[in-house]
This record gives structure tokens, sequence and C-alpha cells, in this order.
């Protein structure tokens, strides 16, 4: 269909005008009219989504690509995919919605996450002798993936990690994440760093390593404050010694598996 | 002693410097001391290894990184093994001898478990009631593939008597040629 | 080993099984080190017909295929063995695995002298007094044990390893109109028979006046 060629000027100005007038007046009619209509459509789309949970749970357990473009979608019409059995929950919208999504979504994805919360919390829980709660995300990442005994490996991201991790704090689990310079951690004990404990674990990003010398070089810091901080992230388990190096150094174990990948 | 052809896969511990210094925290001591125990377990696994000497593997790529320039010491050696000897260690090593602590068994298999290894064997290649002497057991063609192959002759004989004792087993003959006799 | 009651379990056939195995045991041992003194027995041949010593290197070849035959003849024995210790009328043949055990062992004595290890062979090379006495020894050790199809498969393997030592081509041309090397004549026409007696005036030849022990 061809439009025969117009000046553009007053007469498309006004022709917009009498378009958006009219969807108004249209929106208003549906708004008083048509809001059961409404409630049905999104009965229908609400059923569409259940349908679809359902078909493609496979797709949603295995595919970590496809479950992030479902979660996308999810949240984009308001559902938090991960509501369901976690029971307390505070005030709020979602806790009404929380049992009817769960139904509607079906048991996959949640069941999806909750194992993989409790994977998360076995890893954390091995480790945590040789890293003292403080693991990065993409080292449980790693560890899920690979598996261990009869469950096998899960396919999963770094976006599922975190939704995991964050499906068990209403649980108090002392489970939080944290950024660590450019790393994302996972803590799995309640206590937390404090500002130097934080910068020193930071500054071992950088070469996996430091020295009392660094420390007080490059932060400034009296002896007595690097010992100390040292000597806190030590007894934390959060950071090994080395005794043989020129000046004794100071590891962080995070980089025992550390692959250089983000 | 065999030893395969391909290269043993060291664990990434084994590239971390502090891992060849003892842990002054208990709780990181305890890990350390486990990751040590799995990667001579599963040294010697690799390399059909079932006795070690402290002294022999001291500047062995088991216990020195020539690459890091990082060792583990003869003494934090020692504990290592007391460790992995302990029952919180599962006893996976045991002494040798009663004077000097540097040679000792690594139980990668205990002897109960190579006793079920090898009375599986001999039960899926349906040599039950066969005379086989023990020789055969660790040296034929027939047995190269097991993981018992070339097994050291005390172990064998270790492993074979708690057979004896649940009465699965009966050795006979004399020391430098024994058989035995499965049921 | 074990208490009365248990040890009832096992019977003399076991018994004889096991012995039977223990020698095939030892000749399976007995194989593996073998083998590496035939293989530094092929070297020095190798190594004493560059030099030109035929001599030496046919002893070398000799000793090595006395050691093969050795071998050979437990490997049968045992075989037979084996099946007479399947029987299950085991009480029958019983003197016969007996008898065939006995003959075994004999045999295996025999190997096990031959396993005086390598130094023993090196001397098979010796230029001294020493050396050359035992070289003696062996040669006429080995004079009496050996058959004559024996000592023909040693000879046809110094040729070949002549030929690989020298180079020297021991594949004749196809047209017949070519006149044959001299030597080559000499070795095709020869019978078994002429070899024999060949071989013979060579050994009395190479050796002082001494009697040939049996």
């Amino acid at each position: 269909m061809s439009t025969p060629h117009r000046i553009p000027g007053l007469s498309a100005f006004s022709r917009t005008q009498i378009t958006a007038a009219q969807y108004a007046s249209h929106g208003r009619t549906l708004q008083e009219t048509h809001a059961s209509s409404l409630q049905t459509q999104l009965a229908v789309f609400q059923s569409l989504l259940h349908q679809f949970a359902v078909t493609h749970a496979k797709d949603i357990r295995s595919n970590p690509t496809f479950r992030a473009e479902f979660a996308r979608m999810c949240n984009a019409i308001g559902v938090d995919p991960l509501a369901s059995s976690h029971t307390a929950r505070g005030a709020g919208g979602k806790e009404a919605g929380g049992s009817f999504w769960s139904q509607m979504l079906g048991g996959s994805v949640n069941d999806f996450y909750f194992e993989l919360a409790v994977r998360v919390v076995e890893v954390c829980r091995d480790t945590r002798a040789e890293n003292g709660g403080l693991v990065a995300v993409a080292e449980v990442r790693q560890r899920v993936q690979k598996g261990r005994g009869v469950g096998g490996g899960m396919e999963v991201s770094d976006d599922d990690i975190l939704r995991a991790v964050k499906s068990l704090e209403p649980l108090g689990s002392g489970f939080t994440i944290l950024n660590l310079g450019h790393k994302q951690m996972i803590r799995s004990v309640p206590k937390e760093l404090n500002t130097d404990q934080s910068t020193v674990l930071e500054a071992i990003q950088v070469l996996g390593h430091v020295t009392l010398s660094m420390l007080r070089i490059n932060l400034n810091w009296e002896r007595p404050r690097a010992i100390a901080v040292i000597d806190d992230l030590m007894a934390d388990s959060l950071v090994w010694v080395d005794k043989q190096a020129d000046e004794t150094e100071y590891w962080s174990p995070t980089f025992i598996h550390d692959t250089g990948g983000q | 002693m065999t030893s395969t052809t391909t290269d043993f896969p060291f664990p990434p511990h084994h590239s971390f410097p502090p891992f060849y210094t003892l842990q002054p925290v208990l709780s990181t001591r305890t890990s350390q001391l486990a990751s040590w125990s799995h990667l001579i377990q599963a040294y010697c696994r690799h390399h059909r290894l079932f006795q070690l000497s402290l002294r022999d593997a001291a500047d062995g790529p088991l216990f020195y990184n020539r690459a890091l320039g990082r060792r583990l010491s003869l003494k934090d050696a020692r504990e290592v093994v007391e460790w992995m000897a302990s029952k919180e260690g599962g006893e996976r090593a045991e002494w040798v001898g009663d004077k000097e602590r540097d040679r000792f068994w690594v139980w990668w298999r205990r002897p109960e478990e190579w006793a079920g290894v090898i009375a599986a064997w001999v039960e899926a290649t349906g040599q039950k009631n066969t005379v086989l002497t023990l020789y055969e057991l660790t040296e034929s063609d027939a047995t190269a593939s097991q993981e018992f192959h070339g097994m050291d002759p005390e172990l064998l004989q270790r492993s074979l008597q708690i057979l004896v004792k649940r009465g699965k087993a009966q050795i006979f003959g004399s020391d430098d040629s024994l058989g035995v006799k499965f049921f | 080993m074990g208490n009365a009651a248990s040890s009832n379990k096992i019977s003399a056939q076991d018994k004889a099984i096991l012995d039977l195995k223990n020698q095939r045991d030892k000749l399976h041992q007995y194989q593996k080190r073998i083998t590496v003194i035939t293989a530094r027995e092929t070297d020095i041949a190798k190594q004493c017909l560059a030099r030109g010593d035929k001599q030496r290197a046919l002893l070398a070849l000799r000793r090595k295929k006395y050691q093969e035959t050795l071998l050979e003849k437990t490997d049968a024995q045992l075989a037979q063995l084996e099946i007479l210790t399947s029987d299950v009328e085991f009480a029958l043949v019983q003197k016969d695995v007996l008898f065939g055990l006995q003959q075994g062992t004999v045999v295996l004595k025999q190997i096990h002298k031959e396993m005086g290890g390598l130094e023993a062979v090196e001397r098979l090379m010796g230029e001294s007094a020493e050396a050359q006495a035992y070289q003696r020894e062996v040669s006429e050790m080995l004079a009496g044990q050996m058959s004559n199809q024996d000592e023909d498969e040693v000879e046809d393997e110094l040729d070949a390893l002549e030929a690989e030592v020298t180079g020297v081509k021991t594949k004749l041309p196809d047209a017949p109109t070519q006149a044959l090397p001299e030597g080559a004549q000499k070795a095709t026409e020869e019978t078994p028979r002429e070899r024999a007696r060949r071989r013979t005036r060579d050994q009395e030849s190479s050796q002082p006046a001494e009697p040939m022990l049996a």
C-alpha cells in the first residue's frame, strides 16, 4: 500500500493528536467497562505461563540460558519464580502470590532452585575449613557443575547460584553475597568482614598474596595494624601463610581454585 | 614397582605455595592435612606404589615442587603421615617397622578393601574353588588390567589373610611358592 | 599354614596343581629374564660379526638357541601336566603327574643355571685366557645338547645377522644367466648332512684336542 507523498507539517501533527485522544478515551472505556475482561486476559496469560513451565520443565532444569530467559519473563510480569514453600516471608503482595505461583509454575522451577541452594550449602560447608567461609561464586559454580556422588552435576550459571543464595536469605542461614574487588563471593558464616579485612583481601586479589611490607607501603599502615589484620584473617582461615618466601607471604585460599575467569 | 606412563594430574593445591608450610591455625591445618592425604594417596594409586620412604621421596615431585621452589620438609611430612595413620585421618597410612619413621604403607586402599577387590575378581572370573598361586595373582597377564597387579607381596598376604579369617579362602604350600583357594 | 580343620579343604590334587602352577610361574619369571639375556646375546653376535669374528658370534647364537629350546621343552611339559591335573579321576594319573613334575624340575634346574646373568653373557665376548676357557666350556656343553636341526637354525640366523651387519645382499638378482657369487653358491648347495659334517670339522679345528663332553 503506497501512501502519497505528503509534506510533513500541520496535518501530520494534528493527525497524531487525534489518534492520542482517541486512544485515551478508548483506554478509559477499557478501564471502566472491560476490567473483567482484563482479569480474564491475565488469567489466560497465567495459565499459559503455567503450561509453558510444565512443558519446558526439562529445559528449565537443564539449560541455564533458557532458564535465565524464563526468569526474565517472570520478572517482567511481576512474578517471582522462586516464591514458594519458603513460608517465612514478610508482609506484602508477594506472599499472597507465593503459593499461588508455586502452583502456577509447577514444582520444577522451585525444585530446581531449592536443590541448587542445597548443593551450594554443601559446597560451602565442605570447603569452609579451607577458605574460612568465603568462596568465589565461580568456584561454587564449578563444583556444583562437577557434581559429587549420586546426584551428579547440575548445569548452572553464576546467575543461578546468586538466585539460589538469595532464596536462602529469609531462612536466616547466614549466607550472603558480597563483592570483593572484581569478584563476587559467597559468605557462609555470619561473621562480617571489617573494612581493614576487606581491604587486605582485595589487595590479595591482585597478586594472590601480600606481605606485611606490601601492606605498609601500599596502604600506609603501621606495622601493628597490619599484623593485627593479618592475624585476624588467619584466625578465621581466610588467609594461609607461606614461610618459605624471602618475606613471609599471606595467600588467599580462593586462589587455589581460581581459573582466572570471572 | 610399576608406574604408568601418563603424567600424574596434580591437584591445584600442588601449585599453592602455602601448601608446603604447615598452617598454624588448627581448622586450616586440618583441611591442609586432609588435602595432603588425598594427594599422597592419589599419587601412589596412579603410580601403583604401595609404600613410600620419606627420605627417598623428599626430592621427588610429590613433596618438592621445583617450579614453585617450595617443599614439604621432612619433619612436616612426618606429621602428615602421623595424621594419615590416625583415626582422624582415616588410617590411610601405617609406619613400616618399629624403629624409625621413614617407610610407610600408603593405604589408598586398605587391606580390607583389597580383600574385597580380589575376591570380586575371583568371583567374576569364575575362579572360585580353583587353586591360584600368589605369584600369578599379582604377576600374570590375566591380572594385568587389575588394580592389584604388581602389588607388594606382603600386602597381598595381609589382604588374603582377611579372607582366610572370614573362611573365604585358604592359603597353603611352602613359603616362597604359596597358593590360595577361594571358596 | 592354617589350622587342621581348614586344611581339610585342600586336597592332594590341589597340592599337585599348586606344584604345577609354581613351575609354570617360575617358567614365566625365567621367560621374562631370558628375553633380556637373549637380546644381549644377539647384540654380541652382531658386534662380533662386525669385527669379522664369526666364531664368537656363532657361540653367542648357539647359546641363545639352547636357552630358547629349554623354555620350549618346559612349555610342552607343563601343557601336558595341565591336562593331567584337570582330570577328574586324579588318583589314576597321580603317578604320571608326579613324574611329569619331576621331569619339569630337571629342566627348570637347567634353565636356572642359564640365569648366570648378564655378566656371564658378557664373558662370551672376552679375550682374556679366562674368558676363552669359559667360551670353550660353553661350546662343549652346547655341542651335546643341541640337535642338528637346532644347529641348522642357528647357522641360518647367523647368515641373516651377518647380512644385516655387513650390508651384503643375500637376495640374488632375477636373471638366471648371471654367475652366482662363490660363497652363496656354496651355502645353497650344501645339503643338511654336508653341513653337519662341516660343522663337526669346524668345531674340532677351533679347539685344542680335548674330549667332547656329552
